[in-house]
């Protein structure tokens, strides 16, 4: 096994791929890494060998040149921690610490999905709108009858079509939305043609598939005994403020929820580059300059970590990462075609800033949340501790984190820290300049212990 | 039950893998979690204080709640774990 | 923003040694407050295990002071308004080797006659106290009078119970300046404004040297590193006692080692179930960051000792910065020639268990001018370096 590559690449999603594609036969030795068990990331998913109609076919054949080609793919690997010299520390299975060197990596880390809490949420039954993306492409099942999809932004919608596509059933989907927030961006969305097309695709559908769709409508409890039994919906006003006397109880055993994303920073913290945090990006994002290089020489950044705007984007930016690394090696990076494609990328980043205006949070969602719901899951930290640990006088996450144990979990404050920093800083509570990026040490993701102990041979 | 296999897509090897004792469906290639929530298996643990039930909820190895003890190791994410042939899971559901 | 505050002392620091200065304090009447540059347990005690150890003293007066800190922490459990998860549990040395197993007899014995209630424990004596300690040990030394707690809870319980004898707690706030006049202290200046005060406490940790510079003394307080490894919630293995490895002794005070980097292990489950594994003493600067070689190091000498530990998680490690003194004993008290500045500083990885009789002393000497244990043997002036104050 190869320890030393020229580029390893992290995250096989689509800014991955796209790097990955350029970099491909230009005699270097390249390593791509990623914790699924193939290619494709969240936005690519698919199981080999099946049709997938939701990947078009030039994804289709991006995914075909690069499995086939040289590039060394470990799979179900973790990376667990890294340094600014660009080592890497990976656990591939069953259970091995490797160390691996490159000369350039590319943190093509993607996004995880970001929640609004709400009483129940943390019920069995209740699953993001991405669990349910995995279970019916990386695994060919659909949900049964009665499944409600919720949310904001355009996950809901997509999730709620694609069931039906797969000749599920979908119960209602409920967006918190309302239709003339959509109208702000409507000029942004016609040029965004295709975008508008996929969208009026995936409603046109649901609407066939005569699916109870209502808007400005949010999910404010879920009930059972010991999993989910009822969605508890309120209607809201244009301001978001929750309509007295429009509670609606729905019989349901399964709610998909999504919220928006929150790009995927702690390797590239841990390693030491500077990060952001811009809400109109999702976020904390990787700082980078024109090429895509981070603070730290030779380590790139592509895709969602330096800002949420959808796969396209991606896929620019890991091309634009292939050829910025090109130049560097003094193989012919065609620099006109980054500029192309840098052009193409600011498009489309406005595409991201109107999905991440979607999903932002308003005041009214801090106000409405009961101080009983749980903010962090992992500790059972509820809102009404944290309100409480603010009032006693923490001014900092470590502070928070101290007093109330919230992010001290095994997610380690994923789950819980986006929705945390951003319910402050709208709040108004912290001060900007308050706001840094959650502490990270290694690992990055829990390790067997033994991983840690294991001696190399 | 909460999903269905669909019908038309070709599974590979079936395998046969324990819950509790109890043999569930289960194909080659398959992440645990699905095939648990195949077989209507939803409650997975409790956070901790008796009164915290919980399950899958990210699907995507994230939020560390559908653990499960695999082959006697405890604390293990289905959705991160591979079905394998003769696999004895146990769920605690507290 | 420059506003206008007014304490009868101003502590800085609000760790732990901070806040249990400031809660003794307050029963006592004084309005206090408490001035932390982030947020409380920012520093070593937010970065520690919660070891209350009699067994790692010199005996003499580091014994004496650990017992009394001990004493205190049997009320304090009950007096504080936050339970602070105090366990009297006992602790134990783990002897794995016959080189170690002679140092050993001799500690206990030396112990012994300093009051210390230990003993040695064959393997099969350690193991039935101690079920998941390895077949491999030779044994174990044993006393039923260390004991552990959660170091943020005690932090919030000093604090808290502070704020409710009225004192001030102010977070986020540095102080930036001592104002002093005809050889008196006369205010804290700070970025959220002055605070008129008689009387200074540095408590500052691992950054009390630079705080002592605002009065222009010398303190000699190093930042000493300790890493530790944190696993997830698990009840295999289960671990009562506090375990640490025979040869920490040795790299505390033996001369030669206690100026280098190096290491032992210690062993702490807390009530919710994670265990921490430690530690390293090494001089680092202020770099909190944790290093791969150390934690496997850490993880490997304490799978020794307790083989259960490999089917575990690990989901996190942290670094904090021990205040070291030279002499590895505390710097308390009044200072000769700053009146009205006390320290209560370099407590070298030790503040936890000592914080107790730390808040007690020093608020008895600043209060009464004098304390039921002389504070002369911590006095800064104990190494001669301090400056005549700035006039």
């Amino acid at each position: 096994m190869r320890d030393n590559y020229d580029v390893l690449i992290v995250g096989a999603g689509p800014a991955g791929l796209g790097a990955a594609d350029i970099l491909d036969g230009h005699d270097l030795n390249i390593l791509m890494v990623d914790e699924n068990m193939h290619t494709g990331g969240q936005y690519l998913r698919h199981m080999p060998g099946i049709e997938n109609k939701n990947i078009s076919s030039i994804d289709s054949q991006l995914i075909a040149r690069v499995t086939k080609s040289g590039i060394d793919r470990w799979h179900r690997a973790e990376v667990v921690d890294g340094t600014p010299e660009g080592w890497l520390q990976v656990i591939i299975p069953p259970n091995r610490i490797v160390d691996v060197h490159a000369d350039f990596i590319i943190l093509a880390c993607g996004t995880r999905e970001k929640f609004r809490p709400f009483p129940g949420w943390t019920l069995p039954g209740v699953v993001s709108t991405g669990a349910v993306q995995v279970l019916m492409k990386g695994n060919g099942m659909i949900p049964s009858d009665d499944i409600i999809v919720a949310g904001r932004g355009p996950l809901p919608l997509l999730l709620a079509s694609e069931i039906l596509q797969k000749k599920g059933r979908v119960r209602a989907l409920l967006d918190e939305t309302h239709a003339l927030s959509h109208l702000k961006y409507l000029r942004l969305l016609a040029s965004h043609i295709s975008k508008l097309g996929e969208g009026t695709r995936h409603l046109l559908r649901v609407v066939r598939g005569k699916v109870p769709i209502a808007t400005r409508t949010r999910v404010v409890g879920a009930q059972g005994q010991g999993k989910l039994e009822e969605v508890v919906t309120m209607k809201t006003n244009r301001h978001g403020d929750l309509l007295p006397n429009s509670k609606k109880v729905i019989p349901a055993s399964f709610l998909a929820i999504g919220h928006g994303f929150v790009p995927n920073v702690e390797l590239a913290v841990l390693m030491g580059c500077r990060v952001d945090y811009v809400s109109e990006k999702g976020g904390w994002i990787v700082r980078t300059h024109d090429e895509l290089e981070t603070s730290i020489e030779n380590i790139f950044a592509a895709g969602e970590v330096t800002g949420v705007a959808g796969a396209q984007k991606s896929l620019l930016e890991g091309q634009i990462v292939g050829h910025s690394i090109l130049n560097r090696l003094g193989l012919n990076g065609n620099k006109r075609q980054i500029s192309e494609l840098i052009k193409t990328r600011t498009h489309y980043m406005e595409f991201g800033k109107y999905v991440n205006s979607l999903t932002r949070f308003s005041q009214a969602d801090i106000e409405t949340v009961s101080d009983e719901t749980i903010l962090c899951r992992c500790e059972n930290v509820t809102f009404g501790h944290i309100r409480q640990a603010l009032i006693d006088g923490c001014v900092s996450w470590p502070g928070l984190k101290m007093t109330t144990r919230c992010g001290m979990g095994r997610c380690q404050g994923r789950t819980c820290g986006p929705i945390l920093e951003e319910l402050l800083t709208i709040s108004g509570q912290w001060h900007s300049s308050q706001m840094k990026p959650y502490s990270i040490r290694f690992p990055v993701k829990p390790i067997p212990f033994s991983a840690l102990c294991a001696t190399e041979e | 039950m909460n999903v269905m296999r669909i019908k038309s897509i070709p599974r590979d090897r079936a395998l046969t893998i324990y819950v509790n004792d109890r043999e569930i469906e289960a194909y080659e290639q398959e992440t645990l979690h699905a095939a648990l929530l195949a077989a209507g298996i939803l409650v997975l643990r409790d956070n901790g204080n008796g009164m915290s039930p919980r399950g899958i909820f990210c699907g995507m190895g994230t939020c560390y709640e559908c653990l499960v003890t695999v082959n006697g190791q405890p604390n293990l994410r289905a959705c991160q774990t591979l079905v394998e042939d003769k696999m004895e899971i146990v769920i605690d559901a507290g | 923003m420059r506003n206008r505050y007014k304490a009868d002392v101003v502590v800085i620091g609000g760790g732990v040694i901070g806040t249990s200065v400031a809660y003794h304090l307050a029963k006592e009447r004084v309005k206090v407050i408490i001035v932390e540059k982030n947020d409380l347990a920012s520093g070593a005690s937010g970065a520690c295990c919660g070891f209350v150890g009699m067994q790692t003293r010199k005996p003499g007066l580091h014994l004496r002071i650990a017992l009394e800190s001990k004493k205190r922490f049997e009320t304090l459990k009950d007096e504080l308004p936050v339970d602070i998860e105090y366990h009297n549990d006992g602790g134990m040395f783990i002897i794995q080797s016959d080189s170690e197993m002679d140092t050993m007899r001799q500690y206990v014995s030396e112990r012994r006659n300093a009051g210390l209630e230990v003993k040695i424990l064959d393997t099969k004596e350690a193991r039935e106290l101690e079920p998941f300690l390895s077949e491999e040990i030779l044994g174990a030394t044993f006393s039923p009078m260390d004991a552990n707690v959660n170091p943020y809870r005690l932090v919030q319980g000093y604090a808290k119970g502070a704020h409710e004898y009225g004192s001030q707690i102010m977070t986020g706030t540095r102080a930036r300046g001592i104002g002093i006049s005809n050889g008196r202290i006369q205010n804290v200046e700070t970025n959220r404004g002055t605070i008129e005060t008689p009387v200074v406490v540095n408590a500052a940790g691992a950054y009390a040297a630079e705080v002592g510079r605002l009065v222009g003394l010398e303190i000699p307080v190093v930042p000493r590193r300790g890493q530790i490894i944190v696993t997830e919630r698990t009840d295999t293995p289960k671990i009562k006692s506090a375990l640490l490895s025979a040869n920490y002794f040795a790299a505390k005070f033996n001369p030669d080692l206690a100026q280098k980097n190096t290491d032992f292990t210690n062993i702490e489950q807390m009530e919710n179930g994670t265990i921490l594994l430690g530690c390293s003493l090494e001089f680092a600067g202020f770099d909190r960051t944790t290093t791969r070689e150390t934690l496997r190091g850490i993880a490997e000498r304490a799978s020794k000792i307790v083989p259960g530990l490999r089917n575990t998680q690990i989901i996190r490690s942290y670094a904090g910065l021990r205040p070291y003194s030279p002499d590895g004993l505390p710097i308390m008290g009044p200072v000769k020639s700053m009146p009205g500045f006390f320290v209560a500083t370099g407590h070298s990885g030790d503040g936890i268990c000592l914080s107790a009789i730390t808040g007690m002393l020093l608020a008895q000497q600043i209060v009464h001018g004098q304390s039921e244990i002389s504070l002369n043997e911590f006095s800064l002036d104990r190494f001669q370096q301090s400056k005549t104050a700035l006039g």
